[in-house]
């Protein structure tokens, strides 16, 4: 009976007749309510939520912290933990070179300023820290592209943060005041103390000699409905920091790696990620971070 | 193409509305949202055919927008922006839906009783197989021949090459076209003794 019809026309017809042109009140209701809850996403790719499977993250966790307890071995002669110590001593200048075997990009090539954004070539940069009396030095291969104040390839990332303050519940945009206080245990604390947050059992660390504390954030069971987001922590402007999409279609739970630095009474917080079961990715971001230097101005 | 659904305002009118919702201001965000979220959910039903996905799928897509807002530098580009959002949210919805969708649309697909009117009859036919259809063919249908997207904004909408939108757009069209004639074959007589 249809043989011969425009079928496109036909279908389009349809498409007419079958079309329900106004959306239930509820809609926009329902969406209004998430809304009042959700933060804008104002970060760019730094926001990109990077998730590690269980296994693996043990496993990078583990080979992270072996290069950097293995680079304060090297240059201290032995590791200090205490959150918090006392202050580098004055061979931290050495750690301007890379604390554990070099990478093949590692070496004494020119520093250049980190450019605010694009690829990246390989070789070392510095970042000043915006809101922080501090220099990031680091060196990246190729496929780096640079955020002014983060660096990612397509499977990683990673950002140094000033946070000033942390959010109580971490799917509403509530601050304390007064605002956290300006240790890496009042950080540690906080993130511990946040609603709707999990946080890991803290490793003490040491980063070029400096030390701190490394967690990792992950959503809490049963968070509540309407809860799309995590936001962590603020920025030095007030506005939202680092978060969580809980949207996303990567798979499996999340977390994120975060490293409390104190340099020199300087907190830095560093979110360094890679992508679920990317073994390359995760070694590359930790010849980053192993080569890493971060100095108080 | 047909012309039912009317762009949302772009120009000052929402731009200005887009600007302030884009700074966190949530009362011109209800604004933008309002002026899209009929054509959202026209979409989205024709698409998921089912009124609670579509719903979801809505809500999804406006949440995200709020979300990413900021990260929207070209006003002019926001139609088209918020159609692919919908459009993640559509699959997302879908595959969550996925154990409930199969159920019921197994049940739709049970033989449907001849109808003598000839138009409700086709639009049976039309029903059945645009449930056969893919997400993906039902998609490039929707915004090629209801929506009247190009082939290059469909394919932009969608997240695929104009190459891929063009074949299943033939490929949707040929599946629809033998569901009609398949449908329209004469039930069989039964010859009495």
């Amino acid at each position: 009976m249809n043989a011969g019809r425009d079928v496109e026309r036909l279908i389009a017809d349809w498409f007419v007749e079958e079309a329900v042109l106004r959306a239930p009140d509820r809609v926009l209701e329902e969406a209004g309510r998430v809304v009042d809850r959700t933060n804008q996403r104002r970060l760019g790719v730094a926001w990109r939520t990077l998730f590690m499977s269980a296994p693996f993250r043990v496993a990078a966790a583990a080979a992270i912290g072996v290069l950097l307890v293995g680079g304060a071995l090297l240059m201290f002669g032995r590791p200090n933990h205490s959150v918090g110590g006392p202050p580098p001593t004055p061979s931290a200048r050495q750690s301007q070179a890379p604390s554990a075997p070099p990478s093949p990009t590692a070496t004494a090539a020119p520093v250049k300023a980190l450019p605010t954004d694009g690829r990246l070539s390989a070789g070392r940069y510095l970042m000043e820290m915006a809101d922080a009396p501090v220099d990031v030095e680091f060196t990246v291969g190729y496929g780096w592209t640079s955020g002014g104040w983060y660096v990612n390839t397509d499977r990683s990332s990673i950002s140094w943060w000033t946070v000033p303050n942390v959010y109580t519940d971490a799917c509403i945009a509530d601050l304390p005041d007064p605002a956290v206080g300006p240790t890496v245990d009042d950080l540690i604390t906080a993130l511990d103390e946040q609603a709707n947050t999990d946080m890991s059992t803290p490793v003490d660390v040491v980063v070029d000699g400096h030390p701190g504390v490394r967690v990792e954030l992950s959503p809490s069971d049963n968070l509540p409905d309407g809860c799309v987001q995590l936001t962590f922590w603020s920025m030095p402007d007030g506005t939202p920091g680092r978060g969580m999409d809980l949207l996303s279609d990567d798979p499996g739970a999340a977390a994120e790696p975060v490293w409390v630095l104190d340099v020199d009474g300087e907190r830095v917080v560093i979110v360094a990620a890679s992508a679920t079961g990317d073994e390359a990715a995760a070694l590359t971001m930790a010849d980053v971070m192993d080569g890493m230097t971060l100095t108080k101005r | 193409m047909n012309t039912a659904m009317t762009e949302a305002p772009t120009g000052t009118q929402l731009g200005d509305h887009l600007a302030r919702a884009r700074a966190g201001d949530r009362e011109a965000f209800d604004i933008v949202a309002a002026s899209v979220v009929d054509r959202l959910y026209t979409i989205a039903r024709l698409i998921l055919r089912d009124a609670d996905l579509a719903e979801d799928a809505v809500q999804d897509a406006l949440i995200r927008c709020w979300r990413d807002l900021p990260t929207l530098r070209d006003d002019s580009r926001f139609d088209s922006w918020i159609r692919r959002l919908l459009m993640n949210a559509i699959t997302d919805e879908f595959r969550r839906a996925g154990r409930r969708r199969s159920a019921i649309t197994r049940l739709r697909l049970e033989p449907l009783a001849a109808d003598p009117a000839d138009d409700v009859a086709t639009r049976e036919q039309l029903t059945r197989g645009f449930q056969r259809l893919t997400l993906d063919h039902r998609k490039v249908l929707v915004l090629r021949l209801y929506v009247g997207l190009s082939l290059d904004e469909t394919a932009s909408t969608i997240g695929i090459p104009a190459g891929t939108a063009k074949s299943r757009l033939h490929y949707a069209i040929e599946a629809m076209r033998v569901a009609l004639e398949a449908d329209a074959r004469p039930p069989i007589q039964e010859v009495s003794a």
